[in-house]
């Protein structure tokens, strides 16, 4: 059984590793070096399309994992769980098969090399740092596997406190530990000779790969998304397959499997718990946002508390497309101001995807391509992102770069409807018959060029002050005027409600104008529009309430919240970032 | 076994200079259309196969390459025609100043019938084996993920010389060689690290050119031709959002002057004379190394329209062993016909100016009516190069070794994504119809959705490897230093307009798209 045992723990994860190399980089030209996706959902939607490739599942299981490692105490939890999970199943393979320690370190010298390879999104230096990460905990597995409970379950502990203080840089106190460790225990002096022989020999081997043309050429493009998650959840489960072998052949005990899997279950769910709870709120807003359920949205936006521009914009965007926006966006928090209707650039963040739905539903096409460019370097070129940018290039007539993302959009395997939706348009576009989303589009779409910075967008809401063939545009330059405290051009363009074929002003519309007459000023044409008797009492006991407290802003809030937090006074003196700038 | 051999060898035989006719056949008196369009063009004698689709409906297709009275046989796929290279460079090599035709058949339910024919005349003229590019999306916002890569004009190898995921996701590009010898380049990196890096044949230096007397980092570069010294641009870089589809992205500058590096010293010089109010950038040197040529246009204030800036090409005298300057002259004037001239490139005979002309501006990426031009120095005409020019982008461009062939980027294909194409210049200068450069499968170009940016001809491959790159990049740069004895009165011009930008947080050039 010994031999068995050695043979198997040599052979095969070199083995392995050859073939890791051979298959995964011929085959797979785009192995590496590709940027990793940065959220997770446990929706069925987003679970679905990991299984239109090959290795998808290891994907998504690996993002779990990568997005779960990360941060967290209950990550941290998580972790050692699994740790002591593969403590359980190495002490029994060492105590059955009697291998020796430093042959099982060899034996995992292959798993380290790939799973920090695969680690490597940006340079050698992280490469590096988690690959002797990595050495250390099998190192400390290995101390671990001593038979004593006590000190397995203390040594647990310290792992987690130490995990959750230090984060990625815990390798360093974790050496620093194994020293300690070491000199207590002396049986394991030995073993930390190995240890950093082992890591010198690894850093260099490392490095020296790394370097190499044929790695260097993988860093070619990859249009085809993340590779990392499956590349290291592949080469984990084919490594593991050498203490599952021995399990099988050690005919371990069903109680002992039984317990490894409630751990790693419940190291699952806990790990549930890990993400990023403002994240993981985004990103539900997205997800709903994706499948146009605007009225969950809403939903969820009255559920939640956490208030981010993105969960504003996105609360704003299922406002515009229920033509709500300016009687319901202030029963929202808009305490992003502007940046809650259109966030403005920033990398790595959800933004770009919001603003790529706002700017095709205003039929803004260059926009809806420029922003749709941005999301992928979130997502990739998902099928939302796809369908945005071939129809954007529908509208610009731009047919032929369209049909190339309509090629990426066939080549997934999902999105049937999404393909057949966009093949029909594609081909009506072709026989000259348009569809009639890309008429709308087309008729939205503002005649005069206009340019808009890096920054600053606030050309596109001037543009949109004169859009008045484009009433959801008009409606978003309305609300970042009144997001801005900017009343006065409110008071300026009236009269576009009466060529848009409004019955009545908006409420927030009226609210805004009538601080006109709260104020004192001379009151707006209103161009055959009325205030609601309701909305000028609220909006005179506002202010008779302000001034029974002396002007004091803070001992009113609480009496003025109650009747009037939902209006447009309450935002323009307590939550407008304008104010507050200004106060401060 | 014999047998075995004698039929494998017989195949072999048919298999090379094949003699498969179509002995019955109609002509349609019809025009095929293949798809890259290599249909009548003049190639290098070394370039690679010419892959194509047939862009027809048939049951079956047959092509042959007849060279005299030999035929070449390509291996077709439906409607894919893929040549092997072994077969294909013997052909070139016997087709030498001849022309190839390409006869096209297609088997229909009347029998086989034939298109016309279209021709392929094999220059003795080799182009430089390599180009290398930047890769990048269209637009500028997938920065995040881009190279400089090579590709071996002669056998379709493609590999990376540096790509973005070795320097922590930052920006680059304006990778420059001196007179396409890949010892000698210079590449920009921006972000975090950043810096210059310049390759000479002796050394290699990370530099940083940013001093506190000019307003940016060196941008557009050019090389001496004796490798000591390179000239750039310092500017002070916008970029708008067109609604426009036609346009999409606008690059312009606020400000801009010009600059000439020292490798040896780490140290850089102007002069009053080319760091003006007025905006030059985009300097080239004649091949001997005397002028410095670049292109101006009026200092930049907020009342002015983007379509109201127009560039001319003037030349100043630059002794750069002396450091001395001579005085600015006149060029090509172009802005009184309402045009704008950029990107001028010298041909290594010294007897062509290859530039872009568009409406206005200087950043023609995303210029629809950006075209190419040749001035001829002999004969102080300039023309435009009707035969490689298209309705869509035609704009950066790059010399052959010979003067006989440039490339440039084209966005003809689909309106969005440039791509690289090779024209022939004959004796009068007249440029040829222009072909994209052929990829191993035909259909490479109608599924990479990526631009090939900023195209440079090499006589070989960059060797140096990419870690040592990477390593030279994460030390810190070698600061240059601003020549003392430039008065800092001679950076009252635009470098000192710059002041009210110092604090103002420009977007970095490379993210100007492509």
């Amino acid at each position: 059984m010994k031999k068995l045992g050695e043979k198997l723990l040599v052979v095969y994860p070199y083995i392995f590793a050859f073939l890791y190399f051979i298959i995964l980089m011929f085959i797979e030209t785009s192995s590496l070096y590709a940027f990793q996706n940065k959220s997770f959902l446990t929706t069925r939607e987003y679970f679905s399309p990991f299984l239109e490739y090959s290795g998808g599942l290891f994907d998504y299981l690996g993002l779990f994992f990568s997005e779960m490692l990360k941060f967290n105490f209950p990550g941290a939890l998580l972790y050692a769980l699994i740790t002591l999970a593969s403590i359980l199943l190495y002490k029994n393979l060492l105590i059955r098969t009697g291998v020796n320690k430093n042959l099982l370190l060899i034996s995992a010298y292959p798993f380290i090399f790939i799973f920090s390879l695969t680690f490597n999104h940006f340079h050698p230096l992280s490469m590096n740092l988690k690959m002797l990460f990595t050495l250390s905990v099998l190192y400390i597995i290995l101390g671990f596997s001593s038979k004593r409970t006590a000190y397995q379950i203390l040594s647990t502990i310290f792992f987690v406190i130490l995990w959750y203080l230090c984060g990625l840089e815990f390798f360093i106190i974790a050496f620093v530990y194994l020293l300690i460790h070491t000199t207590i225990n002396k049986v394991l002096l030995k073993n930390t000779a190995a240890f950093i022989i082992s890591a010198i020999i690894i850093l260099l081997l490392n490095t020296y790969v790394y370097y190499t043309p044929l790695v260097q050429t993988l860093s070619r493009v990859n249009e085809y998304g993340s590779q990392l998650p499956r590349v290291l959840f592949f080469a984990y489960v084919m490594f593991m397959l050498v203490p599952i072998t021995a399990i099988i052949k050690l005919n371990i005990s069903i109680n002992e499997i039984l317990q490894i899997l409630i751990i790693i279950v419940i190291g699952y769910l806990i790990g549930l718990r890990s993400f990023s709870r403002v994240n993981h709120t985004i990103s539900k807003f997205l997800d709903a946002g994706n499948k146009n359920e605007y009225s969950k949205i809403l939903h969820m936006r009255k559920q939640t508390e956490i208030n981010t521009r993105i969960i504003s914009a996105y609360t704003n965007l299922a406002l515009i497309n229920k033509r709500n926006l300016l009687d319901q966006m202030f029963i929202y928090n808009q305490g992003a101001g502007k940046d809650g209707l259109f966030p403005s650039r920033e990398f790595d963040n959800f933004n770009a995807y919001s603003n790529m739905k706002l700017c095709f539903n205003l039929g803004l096409s260059n926009q809806t391509v420029r922003w749709a460019m941005e999301a992928t370097t979130y997502f990739g070129f998902n099928a939302e992102i796809l369908k945005h940018l071939i129809l954007a290039h529908l509208v610009n007539d731009e047919i032929k770069v369209a049909e190339k993302y309509n090629l990426m959009l066939e080549n997934t395997i999902f999105n049937n409807k999404q393909k057949k939706n966009i093949g029909k348009i594609l081909a009506d576009y072709k026989n000259g018959t348009l569809d009639r989303l890309i008429i709308e589009k087309k008729r939205l779409k503002p005649k005069e060029d206009f340019f808009t910075g890096n920054r600053n967008d606030q050309e596109i809401f001037s543009w949109a002050s004169k859009a008045n063939n484009n009433p959801k545009a008009f409606e978003c330059y309305i609300a970042a005027c009144l997001l801005e405290n900017d009343f006065e051009d409110v008071k300026k363009v009236i009269l576009n409600f009466r060529a848009l074929g409004y019955k009545r002003l908006p409420i927030h519309v009226q609210e805004a104008l009538c601080l006109f007459y709260a104020e004192g000023q001379e009151p707006p044409d209103l161009h055959g529009f009325q205030i609601d008797q309701n909305i000028m009492q609220d909006c005179a006991w506002f202010f008779h309430t302000i001034s029974r407290y002396s002007e004091n802003l803070q001992l009113a809030h609480d009496e003025l919240v109650q009747r009037t937090g939902n209006t447009y006074w309450f935002y323009l003196y307590y939550i407008s970032p304008v104010t507050r700038a200004r106060n401060e | 076994m014999k047998n075995l051999i004698y039929l494998f060898a017989v195949l072999l035989l048919f298999s090379g200079c094949s003699n498969r006719n179509i002995n019955k056949y109609s002509s349609i008196n019809e025009e095929i259309e293949v798809f890259p369009d290599y249909k009548n063009i003049i190639i290098p004698v070394n370039i690679a196969p010419l892959n194509f689709l047939i862009k027809s409906e048939a049951d079956e297709f047959m092509v042959q390459y007849v060279f005299n009275d030999e035929k070449y046989i390509p291996e077709i796929d439906k409607n894919k025609v893929v040549m092997p290279i072994k077969k294909w460079r013997k052909l070139m090599n016997r087709a030498v100043n001849d022309s190839i035709y390409v006869n096209i058949y297609k088997k229909g339910t009347s029998g086989w019938q034939k298109f016309n024919s279209f021709y392929w005349y094999v220059s003795e003229d080799s182009i430089d084996s390599y180009f290398s590019y930047r890769l990048i999306d269209p637009g500028y916002e997938r920065w995040n993920k881009m190279g400089i890569y090579m590709q071996n004009i002669e056998n379709f190898e493609q590999s990376t010389i540096f790509d973005n995921t070795l320097s922590g996701g930052g920006c680059m590009n304006c990778h420059e060689y001196n007179n396409r010898n890949p010892e000698e380049f210079m590449l920009h990196i921006r972000g975090n690290p950043g810096g210059t890096l310049v390759k000479t044949k002796e050394t290699i230096k990370w530099l940083n050119t940013k001093t506190d007397f000019t307003m940016s980092a060196g941008v557009y570069p050019s090389w001496h031709p004796s490798g000591k010294y390179i000239a750039m641009s310092v500017n002070r870089i916008v970029q708008y959002f067109h609604n426009d589809p036609k346009m999409s992205i606008e690059v312009t500058d606020h400000a801009s002057d010009l600059i000439v590096l020292d490798i040896d010293k780490n140290e850089i010089t102007t002069s009053p004379k080319v760091s003006t109010k007025d905006n030059e950038t985009m300097p080239v040197w004649d091949p001997k190394g005397e002028y410095i040529y670049f292109i101006k246009t009026a200092q930049w204030n907020d009342t002015m329209e983007i379509t109201d800036i127009r560039f001319d090409l003037f030349r100043i005298k630059y002794d750069a062993e002396s450091n001395t300057w001579g005085d600015v002259e006149t060029v090509l004037e172009v802005s009184k016909i309402g045009k704008s001239i950029t990107l001028p490139k010298f041909s290594p005979s010294g007897r062509y100016i290859l530039y872009t002309m568009t409406d206005y501006g200087n950043f023609t990426i995303h210029h629809k009516d950006a075209d190419l031009y040749m001035f001829d120095l002999k004969t102080k005409v300039y023309y435009p190069l009707s035969e490689a020019n298209s309705d869509h982008v035609d704009s950066y461009h790059t010399w052959s070794s010979s003067s006989k062939w440039f490339l440039f980027s084209s966005k003809r294909l689909d309106g969005i994504c440039s791509r690289p194409y090779i024209s022939h210049v004959d004796e009068n200068g007249k440029a040829s119809k222009a072909f994209v450069i052929p990829q191993k499968d035909p259909e490479f170009y109608l599924k990479t959705t990526q631009s090939f940016n900023r195209p440079e001809l090499m006589t070989g491959p960059v060797r140096i490897p990419a870690y040592k790159i990477r390593q030279l990049i994460y030390s810190e740069p070698e600061l240059v230093s601003m020549d003392p004895s430039v008065e800092l009165d001679a950076l009252s011009g635009a470098t000192k307009f710059s002041e009210e930008y110092r604090n103002k947080d420009a977007e970095p050039y490379m993210r100007s798209g492509n």
